[in-house]
């Protein structure tokens, strides 16, 4: 199954280009801090400072889920804060770029096996960590 | 009695228009959403205002006020309490003391015939030795009920003196007037038990001086031994008794060395203040309103508005404030469902008890019909088909 979703993924791959402004999800890489996000969107800001706006309902999807226990147990329960997951922007995107292309249930469940099996080893969130970006990619 | 069958009546009709939104009501309180609330209500000493923000999936925070005989007999003293039980790792420590902690204060009452500290603590220690008998007896198959642990903030007010007690970090604050300028003080009454507060650390450090390593900052947030932020609680045994810190409890909770004698203490913090006529109301709250409001703002935003009401006010800032920490709207932080909530903010209980000096003076031997309220909340498991739900629990007499 997983192998089977890794070869679709690997397609699409070559097609997805990253949004950086979609109508649904943008992505912010300048630090506006005080900026409300616009109605009906919440937002995450990705270990190497990126912020990314996105819709209420992405709070539903298993992998945002996911993203948000694993955050927890990296970080703690933000406090004062805005919220930041425990993965860089590039993987944020791929997985945005997943939520919009609307997976099926079975490749979600795949992918969230794969981000609990650890596809994140906590030394691995220096915003200078390049390589380990291309790895994420890769175990995608 | 007209009132009460058209509150009656309105339950009914909003349990059938209202179903899929979680909103109910009764004489004990409303659930809109996931806010419960009771606007106003009358305790033995004055009004009240009683709400609760939920934010986890299973309500963590659970309190109580309870007004009346403090003691088993009809004999009183007569007075009020008020419980704020903040949970964490789980709801059962909370639950526990909700269930248990006032019985055995008005059992000690009934033994030394009156209210004091001594009673107080008495209470506090039976609570905590009956959650660890909860624990041994649930051990083998449950584990994790080890590592579950609750603050545990506690008010008496009977005979003109309110008694404040305290583990963790909830806190307690009164409104006083002042004379001179008529403006109403933030007085807080209590200290958190939370080792971001630099004595608190160095108390830790000084009970054990063997081990440096004691409190360890961790993603810019201190912690005990790297796992929580309080130093005193209900509950958390796997803290206070080594033979719980082990195996099946879940590696992330057990200590690589087996520790001698407790690491969290149960022993709460308790005062004694003599209240005065300029003394208005004490705001009970647990860290989730704390986080977001300064003692003053807190004050005053009661102390400006009409009673009824108060404390659904005090939610409403204090989610308005953590919606801009977050960077949203607060209609649609209010869109956001329990569980993932938690990550937005933390289970908010507030309690205001205004204090009416003409009944904080009258003698604790003064009978009056006892209330019980206890704060609401949706304890469903998500996905189970209860369309109205209100979780309310025992009634008054």
């Amino acid at each position: 199954m997983v192998r089977k979703w890794q070869k679709l993924a690997n397609i699409k791959r070559e097609r997805i280009t990253f949004p950086r402004a979609s109508r649904d999800a943008n992505v912010d890489s300048c630090n506006t801090s005080s900026v409300v996000a616009d109605k009906g969107h919440f937002v995450l800001y990705t270990a190497d400072q990126k912020r990314f706006v996105l819709p209420l309902e992405y709070l539903n999807n298993e992998i945002f889920k996911e993203l948000f226990r694993l955050a927890e147990e990296e970080f703690g329960l933000p406090r004062n804060g805005p919220i930041t997951l425990p993965c860089d922007a590039v993987s944020m995107e791929y997985v945005v770029a997943m939520i919009q292309q609307n997976i099926a249930k079975d490749l979600e469940k795949a992918l969230v096996m794969s981000i609990t099996t650890g596809f994140y080893p906590s030394s691995s969130y220096l915003p200078s960590d390049v390589p380990n970006k291309q790895l994420l990619i890769c175990s995608f | 009695m007209f009132s009460e069958l058209m509150n009656f009546l309105r339950a009914c009709f909003r349990a059938k228009s209202d179903r899929h939104v979680h909103t109910g009501s009764n004489a004990r309180g409303r659930q809109d959403g996931l806010l419960w609330y009771k606007d106003s209500g009358q305790h033995f000493n004055g009004e009240f205002s009683y709400g609760c923000g939920q934010a986890n999936n299973l309500l963590e925070d659970q309190s109580q006020i309870e007004s009346g005989s403090l003691s088993l007999n009809e004999t009183g003293p007569y007075g009020t309490f008020i419980g704020v039980y903040d949970g964490h790792g789980g709801p059962e420590t909370s639950r526990y003391v909700n269930n248990h902690l006032f019985q055995h204060l008005k059992r000690f009452t009934s033994e030394q015939h009156s209210m004091s500290v001594e009673v107080i603590r008495k209470a506090y220690q039976a609570t905590e030795e009956g959650f660890l008998s909860q624990v041994t007896k649930q051990w083998p198959l449950k584990p994790q009920i080890a590592a579950v642990g609750s603050c545990c903030l506690v008010g008496v007010i009977c005979g003109g003196t309110l008694y404040i007690a305290n583990l963790g970090d909830s806190r307690a604050v009164l409104g006083r007037v002042m004379k001179a300028t008529g403006e109403v003080l933030s007085i807080q009454l209590s200290a958190e038990h939370n080792v971001a507060i630099e004595s608190v650390r160095q108390e830790l450090h000084s009970l054990h001086p063997e081990d440096p390593q004691i409190v360890v900052l961790k993603h810019n947030v201190w912690r005990v031994k790297g796992l929580i932020q309080i130093s005193r609680s209900i509950g958390d045994v796997y803290l206070k008794k080594a033979e719980f810190n082990r195996e099946p409890l879940y590696a992330k909770f057990r200590l690589r060395e087996p520790f001698k004698k407790p690491i969290l203490s149960a022993d709460p913090a308790i005062s004694v203040h003599q209240l005065q006529p300029h003394d208005q109301f004490v705001i009970f709250a647990s860290d989730g309103l704390w986080e977001h409001l300064s003692n003053q703002e807190a004050v005053d935003i009661v102390q400006n508005h009409p009673r009824s009401g108060s404390v659904r006010r005090l939610i409403k800032v204090a989610l308005q404030e953590a919606a801009k920490k977050r960077e949203m709207r607060y209609s649609d932080l209010k869109k956001i469902d329990r569980g993932v909530r938690r990550h937005f903010h933390d289970d908010i209980t507030v309690i205001v008890v205004f204090l009416d000096s003409n009944l904080v003076s009258r003698a604790s031997s003064v009978k009056c019909p006892s209330i019980s309220v206890r704060g609401g909340g949706i304890n469903l498991p998500h996905n189970t088909l209860a369309p109205y739900t209100t979780q309310m629990e025992v009634g008054s007499t």
